[in-house]
């Protein structure tokens, strides 16, 4: 897998017909082929999801239902729909429609000669192969949306975990070259008391915690949600120090010697160094906010226009009326912003560019 | 706590104490505190009150629907570990899944990052992007969509099992399978260790692969000599954070089961456990007592960690 | 060990008063607009009048949190507010998943005003925090001959009253007509001693009637030798949303009984138990005509069965109406009626009732207003119909089932078997009481589970285990 360190160099055997180019074109291919089959298996539950997503309630619970979202094909009798089944009969296989199941014989109208009249067919109907056709149902979208207040929740959720964002990570990167650059009394001690704090499991700390949120008047407004994250976390300061500690500290002192005070060589020198870093953190910390759970729902409770989609999806998942097809479609819908927001923020992963060069 | 975090954390040499907050170091120390500062703020502010109550509870009987009548009832809720059943299966099965899934989470999650920062993969941005994916998905549908994927006769993992010829496996209700279970529940969310060993990555620098390559190495060897080495500090930040994940491990098992450790109690995680005291049978002075249980556990290993980290943890930045 | 002058009690009190009660000290609602008026908004959207006094309304310890409910709900809360200037009613809605640890959280220092619907389990949890009514419900002038003695018991708590009885639910079988139809069987009975192909309508009965309901993928049931029991696509029977609980399969098969000896601190499993619960496992492992936990994963995760219709009995309570056809899309179950329930091996009919109330936290600042809109709530028409909640008041029920039978229409449900079977009514309940009850309840809670998924248990000697490990847990509450 580190085939990155070695582009194909090594020369081929004499007489080899392939060419640079095509060796390259097939190690490609292999490469990506492999990607895309372990895609596929990781990806699996995300089709089912799909797949869920589109069907609807009835194919969910309908005995030798296909996998994918289809609907039966049906014939319309005085009124009434009526599976098709593909029934075998004197005179080869017939897609009849049951009107009438039995045990051991079963009623059918003939979709192409309904004049006839019914047809009594001896034999076991269970047995019998269901007409399906591929239909996509999209009625648990439209339920969702029609539920809950999307446009309302989306900006909600938006403005949450971009503000928390924008804090957790302007406070984390100050915090970490704190602890990464400068030798201060007790560094050591406040660090570690640092990770302490996420030590600790949140359960135990979770009713004083509301009792200060409390305390505050903050409960029932975002602020709980945003304001504790421009104090900066430990799991981001944690990353960012790591990382900072990798950066030559000949560029600090290059820009030293140039004069710059701490913040300039922060701006000038880390953070460009670091950007891969506050990328990531930036990522890592925005879907944290955006499915976050069981705070929202503390502290927004009896206020649903504040809420964000995660606690709104809770409401398809009730004690006795739990509807699965809703909470994929609903969840489908939450998903389409943050992945085209983490396709377009990846985009700073892009090999070599930040340290291109730097000579080490 | 001072002495010990010195010697635990060489990679952080110790600072040389002379004259306190005067001449260069004096400054350096005031600018150091400076950057510090907000997380110092936010600390007293936010975190301090809540874990020093945590603290004193454990010394209580605390029931939160009865906060008027708690008593002090000393070390008795510590004292209670010695004889609590519970506490040893939920340890057990705690440390038998972190012993399965630490290593295994670690090791797919830096493959794909591999992958995916691999320069001959066409399309590198779309494949970051879906395997990032199902960290995008709220845990309320995740969860679900898992129960339907891992049942025993519908789920799509047994009619792919069947497919290929392999007996099915009742994933959620047998105790043996429902450990391997949650760890492909765990695979499926590495998005954010793939990310950081990502970012890891890019900070190393070309030319050393380049200067690899003239010298013969081979490729696993310049993986070992030069990419190991140089994501070592993201690695140790990986190790460190799906270790505490790890011990606090919870949701998943929780929505899994309802909160009831099923099959067999194999579910029965520490902090399952410890929430069932809080907010089922509302001892919450004894989940608090198991939570600093808990917490002088995962830093002792913590400490641990950091002690050897100046072994094999790069830190090109660092004085 | 302590020579200090305080009282060890008083250390702890004031330990956790310092480090808790400090943060929030003078942030109490009264006159702090800044933390009464976040903590609530909700369905009332109009600024209360400067006068009014604030109640919350803590809806998802039960029935409530369905998406058709909330909005009734806000509804009927909007109307309160305008009828009553000097209460402004907000209404919180949490999910129920989460409700009673949000609410452990909530509790020391930002209490809801009023809780429910709450069942019988559920106010054994917050029962010692909930205020005592009686002084209320005379000062109102509450009619209590409108609702049945033994209702009104049910809310006795260590001489407290605290609900007044609102909703009760009756269990009995929701069959589904299409499946008896095909299988060219006759409906089963709707009177109480009715006969079935003439047999006595026991559990026996049903047990023959459920297998020849059972069909697999070939068509065969069973009955038949050449069922296959790993391709079932049609159940004889279920009870479902009973999840793991085996005081509630116990009780439904085996008629009344208590995990608690009449001493008050032997644990028990009554014989008719044992009876009950060993025809439940064979119907899961042995005849398979009831679905395993497995199988009702794979048909409906959330446990909603009957509505699969893939299951021909179902034993469900009378707020299944809330959850049942019509609802949104195609129901696979069109037709449907209600039976009543056999005679278990007791001798008797025993139908699990569920009960209904509405709880006011003892914290509450403002009592009286908040008992006005507990009247209102547990009274309310609308309401109770949102969440199908028989009601307690014996006059109101007519107008219940009326607007059933509106709902359902065309279909004409014989609610008259509800009604038979409210006179059977489990005694003592299978939620009831018992000592040290979160962990009791806890281990009932893993016994049911291992039953639900594991076949080839030996079944008497399992509730011998499960029997010492209660009386453990029994011995601990001291």
């Amino acid at each position: 897998m580190t085939a990155a360190a070695r582009p194909a160099v090594r020369p081929l055997p004499a007489g080899s017909p392939l060419r640079r180019p095509m060796r390259r074109f097939l190690a490609i291919s292999g490469i990506t082929l492999f990607a895309t089959m372990l895609v596929s298996v990781f990806l699996m539950p995300l089709a089912y999801m799909a797949a869920t997503a589109f069907k609807s309630e009835t194919q969910t619970s309908t005995p030798g239902a296909p996998l994918w979202p289809a609907k039966p094909e049906t014939f319309t009798y005085r009124g009434e729909e009526y599976p098709v089944f593909r029934v075998p009969t004197e005179d080869g296989l017939q897609s009849w429609a049951l009107v009438e199941p039995h045990r051991e014989d079963a009623v059918f109208i003939d979709p192409d000669d309904p004049g006839a009249g019914p047809i009594t067919w001896v034999g076991r109907w269970r047995t019998l192969e269901q007409s399906w056709s591929f239909s996509l149902d999209w009625s648990s979208f439209t339920r969702a949306w029609e539920i809950l207040n999307f446009p309302r929740m989306f900006f909600n959720t938006f403005a949450i975990a971009g503000l928390s964002t924008v804090g957790a990570v302007l406070s984390a990167v100050c915090v970490a070259y704190g602890f990464s650059r400068f030798r201060f009394p007790g560094r050591n001690g406040l660090f570690l008391l640092m990770l302490a704090t996420i030590i600790l499991p949140f359960q135990v700390t979770l009713i004083p915690t509301y009792a200060v949120y409390f305390a505050l008047g903050w409960v029932g407004t975002w602020l709980p949600l945003i304001i504790p994250h421009f104090f900066a976390n430990a799991y981001n300061v944690f990353l960012l120090r790591q990382y900072f500690l990798t950066i030559p500290r000949d560029l600090d002192e290059a820009a030293m010697i140039d004069g710059a005070g701490p913040f300039r060589i922060l701006r000038s020198v880390i953070i460009p160094q670091a950007m891969p870093a506050i990328v990531a953190v930036t990522l890592f910390h925005f879907f944290w906010a955006w499915n976050e759970y069981f705070l929202p729902l503390v502290y927004l409770q009896g206020n649903p226009d504040l809420q964000p989609l995660s606690v709104g999806l809770g409401r398809f998942n009730s004690l006795y009326s739990g509807e699965p097809t809703v909470i994929q479609a609903a969840a489908l819908m939450a998903m389409a912003l943050p992945v085209v927001v983490f396709f377009l923020a990846q985009r700073a992963f892009m090999r070599g560019v930040v340290f291109g060069g730097v000579e080490k | 706590m001072e002495t010990t975090t010195d010697t635990a954390m060489p990679a952080l040499s110790a600072p040389p104490r002379r004259r306190l907050l005067s001449g260069p170091e004096g400054r350096e120390a005031i600018s150091g505190l400076a950057f510090v500062s907000p997380w110092i703020v936010g600390f007293l502010t936010f975190s301090a009150i809540p874990m020093a109550a945590s603290l004193v509870l454990s010394l209580t009987d605390f029931d939160p629907r009865r906060a008027d009548a708690v008593r002090f009832v000393g070390l008795a809720n510590y004292l209670r570990m010695f004889n609590d059943p519970a506490l040893i299966k939920s340890s057990l099965v705690t440390l038998r899944f972190a012993l399965i899934v630490v290593p295994l989470t670690l090791a797919f999650a830096l493959g794909v990052a591999l992958l995916v920062n691999h320069r001959l993969l066409a399309g590198r941005n779309i494949f970051r992007t879906l395997f990032y994916m199902p960290l995008q998905i709220p845990i309320v549908a995740s969860t679900v969509v898992w129960i339907g994927v891992l049942n025993v006769s519908t789920g799509w993992l047994n009619l792919g099992l069947e497919a290929i010829g392999l007996p099915s496996v009742d994933w959620l209700n047998n105790p043996f399978w429902v450990h391997p279970a949650l760890a492909l529940m765990g695979l499926w969310g590495i998005g954010n260790m793939m990310l950081i060993f990502l970012a890891g990555l890019q900070s190393v620098p070309t030319e050393l692969y380049d200067a690899a390559r003239v010298d013969g190495a081979g490729r696993w060897a310049s993986f070992r000599h030069i990419t190991l080495p140089m994501i070592s500090p993201v690695l140790f930040y990986n190790l460190i954070i799906v270790l505490i994940a790890t011990f606090q491990y919870f949701t998943q098992a929780y929505v899994i089961t309802n909160g009831r450790g099923d099959p067999g109690g194999e579910t029965l995680f520490f902090n399952l456990n410890l929430f069932r005291e809080a907010f089922q049978f509302y001892n919450m002075g004894y989940a608090s007592a198991l939570a600093w249980l808990l917490f002088v556990v995962v830093l002792g290993l913590t400490l641990v960690l950091f002690r050897t980290a100046g072994r094999w943890v790069y830190e090109g930045g660092d004085r | 060990m302590r020579r200090s002058g305080l009282p060890p009690r008083r250390w702890g009190a004031m330990a956790v008063a310092t480090v808790l009660l400090a943060a929030c000290a003078g942030t109490q609602p009264t006159g702090e607009p800044s933390a009464s008026t976040a903590a609530s908004g909700g369905a009332g959207a109009s600024e209360p009048p400067a006068e009014a006094v604030e109640i919350e309304w803590y809806v998802g310890l039960g029935t409530g949190t369905n998406p058709e409910q909330i909005p009734i709900q806000e509804e009927q809360v909007e109307i309160f507010n305008q009828e009553h200037p000097d209460i402004h009613l907000t209404l919180t809605v949490v999910d129920s998943e989460v409700a009673e640890q949000d609410l452990a959280t909530r509790l020391p220092t930002n209490p809801p005003d009023i809780i429910g619907p709450i069942g019988i389990r559920g106010l054994q949890g917050y029962g010692d925090s909930l205020l005592d009514l009686t002084d209320y419900i005379e000062a109102a002038g509450v009619d209590r001959s409108s609702i049945e003695d033994a209702l009104w018991d049910v809310y006795q708590l260590d001489g407290k009253q605290i609900g007044i009885p609102m909703a009760v639910y009756p269990s009995f079988i929701y069959y589904n007509k299409a499946l008896f139809d095909e299988a060219g069987l006759p409906y089963p009975p709707h009177e109480v001693g009715e006969q079935y192909e003439g047999e006595d309508w026991t559990w026996e009965t049903v047990r023959d009637l459920a297998m020849r309901l059972t069909v697999d993928t070939n068509g065969n049931d069973a009955t038949s030798p050449d069922f296959d029991p790993s391709a079932i696509e049609v159940w004889g029977l279920d009870a479902q949303f009973t999840n793991n609980d085996p005081r509630a399969w116990s009780t439904i098969f085996g008629g009344s009984g208590s995990v608690l000896a009449d001493d008050g601190v032997t644990a028990q499993w009554p014989d008719n138990w044992r009876e009950g619960l060993q025809f439940f496992y064979d119907g899961m492992w042995v005849d398979h005509f009831i679905p395993t936990k497995p199988e009702i994963d794979a048909i409906e995760p959330n446990g909603n069965t009957f509505q699969t219709g893939r299951i021909a009995m179902d034993v469900i309570h009378q707020w299944y109406t809330c959850c049942i056809y019509p609802a949104e899309g195609q129901p696979p179950v069109s037709d449907w009626d209600i039976a009543v329930l056999p005679e278990g091996p007791d001798g008797t009919i025993t139908s699990k009732l569920h009960a209904d109330t509405v709880g006011i936290l003892a914290s509450t600042e403002n009592p009286e207003a908040a008992f006005e809109v507990l009247d209102w709530i547990r009274t309310n028409p609308a309401l109770l119909e949102a969440w199908g909640a028989l009601p307690a008041v014996t006059d109101q029920r007519d107008a219940f089932f009326a607007a059933l039978d509106e709902r359902f229409a065309p279909l004409e449900i014989d609610w008259n078997v509800s009604i038979q079977m409210l006179g059977y009514p489990d005694v003592p309940s299978h939620e009831a009481f018992m000592p040290n009850f979160s962990e009791a309840n806890a281990a009932n809670g893993e016994f049911g589970s291992r039953l639900w998924t594991t076949d080839g248990l030996e079944l008497q000697a399992e509730i011998d285990a499960h029997v010492e490990r209660l009386q453990g847990i029994f011995d601990e509450a001291g």
